[in-house]
């Protein structure tokens, strides 16, 4: 099991946008998928509750109260994880992660916010002996424009891996409502802003705790 | 697992020999079924596939389609790594249409989950094999009477990566019905008409080394996981069973040599089976015990003059010409001692494609399958032993061993440098058996006793450095036949020599310190025995 957080200080970022396509683009793998929901706007299980019952299936997970035991077997675990500045609060959250994902949108303030938290991330112990890997996804992100080029000189600074960027669209919102991601559209329709995903969706497929990199002479 | 009829396990074995012994195999009396079928003959392309960034390969998976005529048939293997044993893999199968991957067709939730997710397009080919393959099916009954049924699959051909063709030559048995006895035995047999070797990587290995042009990778023994209240028969067999493993995984790596870790971790493998035959000797039958022992022995020897020289050049000489860059003589001792090695590379290399070895892998193969060990010179005694709860016998050994290192270690600051080589061989032993064993324990209680062993036998390998040093440099100082010596070896010798007995003499404290802070630690298993 790949065990994946998504995690930034500050609400509004994509956090839920981004738990919930990364749970539909597993579960449309023929994977068994769990999408936990730990923070207290329960954004990921509203959209669980809306999701139609074609779509590929992900098992609900209410975690405000704190973990629980997952029903059954897991292959990848999405964790929608509670808007908190200070680590302490998500530290069981943090422990158990895999994968941290920190969604960051291009305006001045939330790059401020962002900083701090990866600094504080920063220095958690699995983190900095590299057990946990760090993913910064840059958010609705509008190509050429000033705050996507500040955004990359922020990426650059934070010495974090940038795993891709997410391009501002409004289809995003509009399969919200529906319980679904752009990963349960047809096959060809926004093939190119599944393009986006492709390099976050394989850093965590990368970070699958039982790959050995043995096996290719590492 | 078992609802799904396209999953099974696969039990084969692979022998490599040149095209000519396998004409000449191909004609071997036991390999013609009673019943006296007709070999079936095939022309195989198979297609391996992977990610850009190779995820199948590194979660141990082989994902194939084989094109036989004209039907496409699709196989994801799993535990396909070079340290998957020698045989035993996952396999799950079913038709498709063309050589385009179709991950939909797999039905079996846990095979989707060890492939993970595969973005769309991202599979695209890696290697290509292309065989001409003769089968012949193998009915009949093994050694003990049992029933088995193989087939014995002639493969020649080539493997393709990246523009670059090897020629690809083997034997595939593979246990269609039976004990898996029955493979080690037609194996063996084998080996009176034409000596073969062991194939222990399987053609993915082979291809992806290809594709990627890495050299075989080393790997570390598995983790042994014992449990307290398993029989002492079991943890006999996953004993032996992991290091047979260990070594056999390294094989390539030090075939290839390029990497010192290869011929190492094979010894570490063998040497850690020998400390086990050691461990488990009374539980065994005697001349069980003193064959396993001496084939492994035998291995050890051929692979020792390779590791030697490797800790030679890096550990010992490497830090002299770190402290004397400017020393012309230690440039005339690296290059002595760089022919040596490869000469031991030479000798290795050898030694391995020797048919003894060969032979010992399939005994011991065989023998451990069978548990060979219950035959009928296992006394009453041992077997009743080998029912016992492992603890019980933990608890018992580890006592034992202690107790000599203690008794050999008496008065430490005053003994003379050979009996501390037998206090250090003592020390091994006991290290072997408290890592066999340490999981019984809980981690924390063996935590302290562990801690105080490392640092003595880390002050106990000084001495073993001068050892090594003085009869490696020795070596190198003996007149050559044939050959002038070159001026300033002996000087070279010397320095080196020197170094290493200062060094021990400084050593001298924390080694005393060390012997004392052991002697005063409290053993962390049950010493009464129980």
């Amino acid at each position: 099991m790949i065990t994946v957080l998504v995690a930034n200080p500050k609400g509004g970022c994509g956090k839920t946008t981004i738990a919930t396509h990364l749970a539909s683009a597993f579960a449309g793998a023929g994977l068994r998928t769990a999408l936990a929901d730990a923070d207290r706007q329960r954004s990921s299980l509203r959209w669980l509750r809306q999701r139609p019952d074609e779509a590929a299936p992900i098992m609900a997970q209410d975690w405000r109260q704190g973990p629980k035991d997952l029903p059954g077997p897991v292959d990848r675990l999405i964790i929608d994880s509670p808007a908190a500045m200070k680590l302490g609060k998500i530290d069981e959250l943090l422990r158990q992660a895999d994968v941290i994902v920190v969604p960051v949108l291009p305006s001045g303030f939330d790059v401020g916010v962002s900083r701090a938290f990866l600094k504080k991330l920063d220095d958690l112990k699995p983190i900095r002996k590299s057990k946990t890997a760090v993913a910064v996804v840059r958010n609705r992100v509008q190509l050429g424009t000033r705050s996507a080029a500040h955004l990359d000189r922020f990426m650059l600074g934070v010495g974090f891996t940038g795993v891709g960027r997410l391009r501002h669209r409004t289809i995003y919102t509009e399969v919200a409502s529906q319980g679904l991601s752009i990963f349960d559209l047809p096959a060809k329709q926004y093939e190119d802003l599944r393009d986006d995903w492709a390099p976050l969706l394989r850093y965590i497929e990368n970070a699958d705790p039982s790959i050995s990199n043995f096996a290719v002479g590492e | 697992m078992a609802a799904d009829p396209s999953m099974g396990t696969e039990v084969e074995l692979k022998l490599r020999a040149d095209p000519e012994t396998l004409e000449r195999l191909w004609q071997a009396p036991q390999l013609r079924g009673a019943d006296g079928a007709a070999p079936k003959v095939k022309e195989l392309e198979n297609v391996y596939y992977d990610t850009a960034d190779l995820r199948l390969r590194k979660r141990g998976l082989a994902f194939r389609i084989r094109r036989d005529g004209t039907r496409f048939i699709q196989t994801v293997k799993t535990g396909d790594t070079e340290a998957a044993g020698l045989f035993s893999r996952g396999e799950w199968e079913g038709p498709v249409p063309s050589l385009e991957p179709r991950l939909d067709v797999i039905g079996d939730p846990d095979i989707r989950a060890a492939l993970g997710l595969i973005l769309p397009g991202e599979l695209r080919p890696v290697f290509t094999t292309r065989v001409h393959r003769e089968v012949q099916q193998v009915n009949g009954t093994d050694s003990l009477g049992r029933l088995k049924m193989i087939e014995a699959a002639f493969d020649r051909g080539e493997i393709e990566a990246a523009g670059v063709v090897q020629p690809l030559s083997e034997i595939e048995l593979e246990l269609v019905q039976g004990a898996p006895r029955a493979l080690f035995d037609l194996a063996l047999s084998l080996q009176d008409i034409a000596p073969t070797q062991l194939e222990t990587r399987s053609k993915s290995a082979r291809g992806y080394a290809l594709a990627t042009g890495r050299r075989p990778a080393w790997h570390r023994a598995k983790p042994l996981a014992l449990k307290p209240q398993m029989s002492v028969d079991d943890a006999l067999t996953a004993v032996l069973e992991t290091c047979l493993l260990h070594w056999t995984a390294n094989e390539a790596a030090a075939l290839d040599g390029s990497d010192p870790e290869g011929v190492h971790q094979m010894r570490v493998g063998l040497r850690r089976f020998r400390s086990a035959i050691s461990v488990f000797s009374e539980l065994l039958p005697e001349e069980h015990a003193t064959w396993l022992n001496g084939e492994a022995r035998w291995a050890l020897g051929a692979l020792g003059p390779a590791r030697d020289w490797d800790v030679f050049l890096a550990d010992l000489l490497a830090p002299v010409e770190a402290e004397r860059p400017d020393d012309k003589d230690l440039g005339v001792l690296r290059q002595a001692a760089e022919e040596r090695r490869a000469a031991a590379y030479v000798q290795v290399r050898e030694a391995l494609s020797e048919p003894r070895y060969t032979r010992f892998l399939l005994q011991l193969g065989g023998w451990l399958e069978d548990r060979g060990w219950h035959c009928a010179a296992l006394t009453p005694a041992q077997a009743v032993w080998l029912d016992q709860p492992l603890l019980t016998l933990a608890n018992k050994l580890l006592s034992r061993r202690h107790g000599k290192t203690l008794k050999r270690g008496k008065h430490f600051a005053r003994l003379p440098v050979e009996d501390r080589h037998k206090v250090r061989i003592a020390m091994k032993k006991l290290r072997y058996t408290t890592e066999f064993f340490s999981d019984l324990y809980p981690a924390k209680a063996a935590r302290p006793y562990i801690k105080a062993m490392r640092g003595l036998q880390e002050s106990l390998g000084h001495l073993n450095d001068v050892a090594v040093a003085e009869t490696l440099l020795a070596e190198l100082a003996k007149p050559q036949k044939g050959r002038r010596r070159p001026a300033g070896l002996d000087r070279s010798v010397g320095k080196v020599i020197g170094w290493y007995a200062h060094a021990v003499t400084q050593f001298e404290p924390e080694m005393c310190r060390n012997w004392k802070a052991f002697a005063k630690t409290k053993p962390f298993w049950n010493r009464s025995g129980k």
